[in-house]
């Protein structure tokens, strides 16, 4: 946390974007997508992205996305490429071991390069952002700290958590402005509790209710049968009940425990990463995403979405940006008219279409 | 024309209130950025001026050669001076007004048709370059997890399951050459799994599980080919990669098309169409009979065992109503199954 904080000016991030107006691109967007079979899906991400960044300010002054369609689109083809060439070659044994032995070492570079050209292609305030990780950090962050989480039967991935997002955050600028990050460990033992917290409480809940109404049984017997082809060979498998249950169980559990288990642990490493940010030393940052206000946005957009066949989908979108960008507070510590932008370089778009089927995303600037 | 807006100097966050003047001289149309007090910031030919495209009501940025940017809120001025362009097409399509709705119902018909048509295609490309160890790894998992849930070791003696493998073993080497993939090998596994009754399944790797209470009730030889014959016939035909690939496509396809689902409906359209694969359809089902009885017959079996199975099995519990299963009917099956063998 930030010393001097009295001396800095609270200054609300704000998001602009309308329903209505984010719809219509939305919907062509997805038309013309599917009339190009795929291809304007690159020159959608483009337009998606700008809408939302130019949409998002800070003291007046917005973000902005410079990629262009053509450059997302030659990333998504060599990745297409890639993972055609590594399928074909894997049918030799021997090589499917060398190819993903070499993969396990391109993911920290990949990583990289898909931080990069997403850093180098947005800006806020005419200033672009950069991402100057290497790739030993990257392997370390990345690699070596969740296999020593999965080894330690994740007690450990609070640690493997808080290194990922510092590696991440520390290596942002906003032109020669570097972001700093660092928090205590306790703050993200504290999320992750609350993450298990929830799933355990609501599994046993869950099992009550399930006992209550007497369908545990049915789910027992029945559990093999979504487990199996050719279930209706058996005619324990006849009830229909039997049948449907358990996938509407195991649609209860994601929907129940685990989805929202996520949005908590999302919420509240969000406020402990912008709490514990600085940019330039004399910036900071506030979120106060009230946790299980979060989840209730998360879970009923889902449902809306859900009853509307997705029509509801930019409604969502929209809803979830205004509520972080509500929670959300630069502290200014001094002039905003004072950043200078780097020497301009282009990153390739490989590492950012690998991060768009990895979900890497970076969670900078809302 | 002097529109108001902002002007940044190439590389800065300094912000200056200034406004942009578009004057005539010699022939040529010039763009001026000049600030409050009448200093002249930028001025450019107005050709070599980029426009940023209009999203929504964003500001626009008018990018000069040597990198300053004008921004300003004045969408009219601007599209004035821009003129019609194929950016200010695409804006006035995504303007929310009755036009829309027919955007809206292309869109439906878009996805109806990838729903239809275009599913399958991906499907078939993603089958054709799956190699046989990744089929492997993934039929290993899946024993993994289904011995850490629901079986136990085979309990049979060695001489059953020897009697059984044979037949296994018999029905493969009747496979009609080509039929399988290069490196693909069937192997067949005894568990025994209270919760399952008397049962088969398939992974779609070729290894096949038929558990112990199949092996007490149905111990006929003929019973047996024609099950594991029907099983083969699951990864023969594919189905369970086929069903894998169609909900993966699913994911990936409204991922990239509609965007950010959430956390929520992410987890649902991954794991939940997977879990949906599981079953399969009553259309993969008959195709699987049919493949079943055509090898059992190749093998030198009776092909009338797996009829005489699903009729026992109707004899042991009612076929429920037919609107739900999306499994053929057991009496029914066997039905079909007598008209397949008796087809030339």
């Amino acid at each position: 946390m930030y010393t001097e904080k009295e001396e800095k000016t609270p200054v609300p991030v704000e998001f602009h974007g309308k329903t209505g107006e984010w719809f219509g691109i939305w919907i062509v967007n997805l038309v013309l997508s599917i009339l190009t079979i795929g291809i304007y899906s690159a020159w959608a991400k483009v337009r998606t992205k700008k809408y939302f960044y130019q949409h998002t300010y800070v003291g007046g002054r917005n973000f902005d996305y410079h990629a262009t369609g053509k450059q997302i689109l030659i990333g998504r083809l060599i990745v297409i490429a890639g993972l055609v060439v590594y399928g074909v070659l894997s049918a030799i044994p021997i090589l499917a071991l060398i190819g993903f032995v070499v993969l396990l070492f391109l993911i920290p570079w990949l990583a990289v390069r898909s931080l990069m050209f997403d850093a180098r292609m947005s800006s806020w305030s005419n200033v672009r952002f950069g991402f100057h990780g290497t790739y030993g950090g990257a392997a370390k962050a990345l690699i070596l700290f969740p296999i020593l989480a999965v080894l330690t039967l994740y007690t450990t991935a609070p640690f493997a958590d808080r290194a990922r997002r510092r590696f991440v955050v520390d290596n942002h600028t906003l032109g020669k402005a570097p972001f700093a990050f660092d928090a205590p460990i306790s703050k993200f033992y504290k999320a992750f509790l609350a993450f298990l917290a929830w799933i355990v409480i609501g599994a046993v809940l869950m099992g009550a209710v399930l006992m209550a109404t007497g369908l545990f049984e049915t789910l027992a017997m029945a559990f093999a049968g979504t487990m199996d082809p050719s279930a209706m060979d058996d005619p324990a498998m006849m009830d229909p009940m039997a049948q449907v249950l358990p996938i509407l169980i195991f649609y209860a559990a994601i929907i129940v425990l685990f989805a929202p288990a996520g949005a908590l642990y999302y919420a509240m490493t969000r406020n402990i990463v912008f709490n514990h940010s600085t940019l330039g030393g004399v910036h900071a940052f506030r979120s106060t995403v009230p946790p299980l206000r979060y989840v209730w946005i998360v879970l009923s957009n889902a449902v809306a979405i859900v009853c509307t066949l997705g029509l509801a989908l930019p409604w969502a979108h929209i809803r979830k940006s205004r509520f972080l960008a509500a929670h959300t507070t630069a502290l200014v510590g001094g002039s905003l008219d004072d950043f200078v932008g780097d020497i301009k370089t282009d990153g390739g778009a490989v590492g950012d279409a690998y991060g768009d089927i990895e979900g890497l995303g970076l969670d900078i600037g809302v | 024309m002097a529109v108001a807006g902002r002007y940044y100097a190439a590389q800065t966050s300094r912000m200056i209130e200034a406004s942009a003047i578009l004057s005539t001289a010699g022939g040529e149309d010039h763009l001026t950025v000049r600030s409050g007090d009448g200093t002249a910031l930028a001025s450019a030919p107005l050709g070599s001026v980029a426009f940023s495209d209009r999203i929504g009501s964003a500001p626009r940025r008018l990018v000069f050669p040597d990198g300053a940017v004008f921004e300003t809120d004045e969408h009219d001025a601007v599209a004035m001076i821009e003129g019609d362009t194929r950016a200010s097409r695409l804006h006035a399509w995504e303007a929310f007004r009755p036009r829309l709705l027919g955007v809206i119902a292309v869109g439906l018909a878009g996805i109806w048709v990838i729903w239809r048509y275009g599913l399958d295609l991906m499907v078939a490309g993603a089958v054709a370059l799956t190699p046989a160890p990744m089929l492997g790894a993934m039929d290993a998992g899946t024993i993994q997890a289904i011995d850490a849930t629901l079986a136990d070791p085979s309990t049979l003696s060695g001489g059953e399951r020897a009697r059984i493998r044979a037949i296994f073993d018999d029905l493969v080497a009747a496979l009609p050459p080509g039929s399988t993939r290069s490196g693909q090998d069937f192997t067949l596994d005894f568990r025994a799994a209270p919760g399952m009754g008397p049962n088969a399944f398939a992974l779609p790797g070729g290894s096949v599980i038929l558990t112990d209470a199949f092996a007490e009730q149905f111990g006929e030889d003929d019973v047996i080919a024609g099950v594991l014959g029907h099983e083969i016939g699951h990864v023969v035909e594919q189905h369970g990669l086929k069903q894998v690939y169609r909900s993966l496509s699913i994911f990936l396809l409204v991922a990239l098309m509609a965007g950010d689902t959430g956390p929520i409906l992410e987890d649902v359209l991954l794991e939940g169409n997977l879990l949906l694969s599981l079953s399969f359809s009553r259309e993969k089902e008959r195709e699987a009979d049919a493949f079943g009885v055509a090898l059992v017959r190749e093998a030198g079996y009776d092909p009338y065992g797996l009829a005489r199975f699903f009729l026992e099995l109707s004899t042991m519990a009612p076929d429920g109503p037919g609107w739900y299963s999306t499994h053929p009917s057991s009496a029914d099956r066997a039905e079909r199954i007598e008209e397949l063998i008796e087809a030339p």
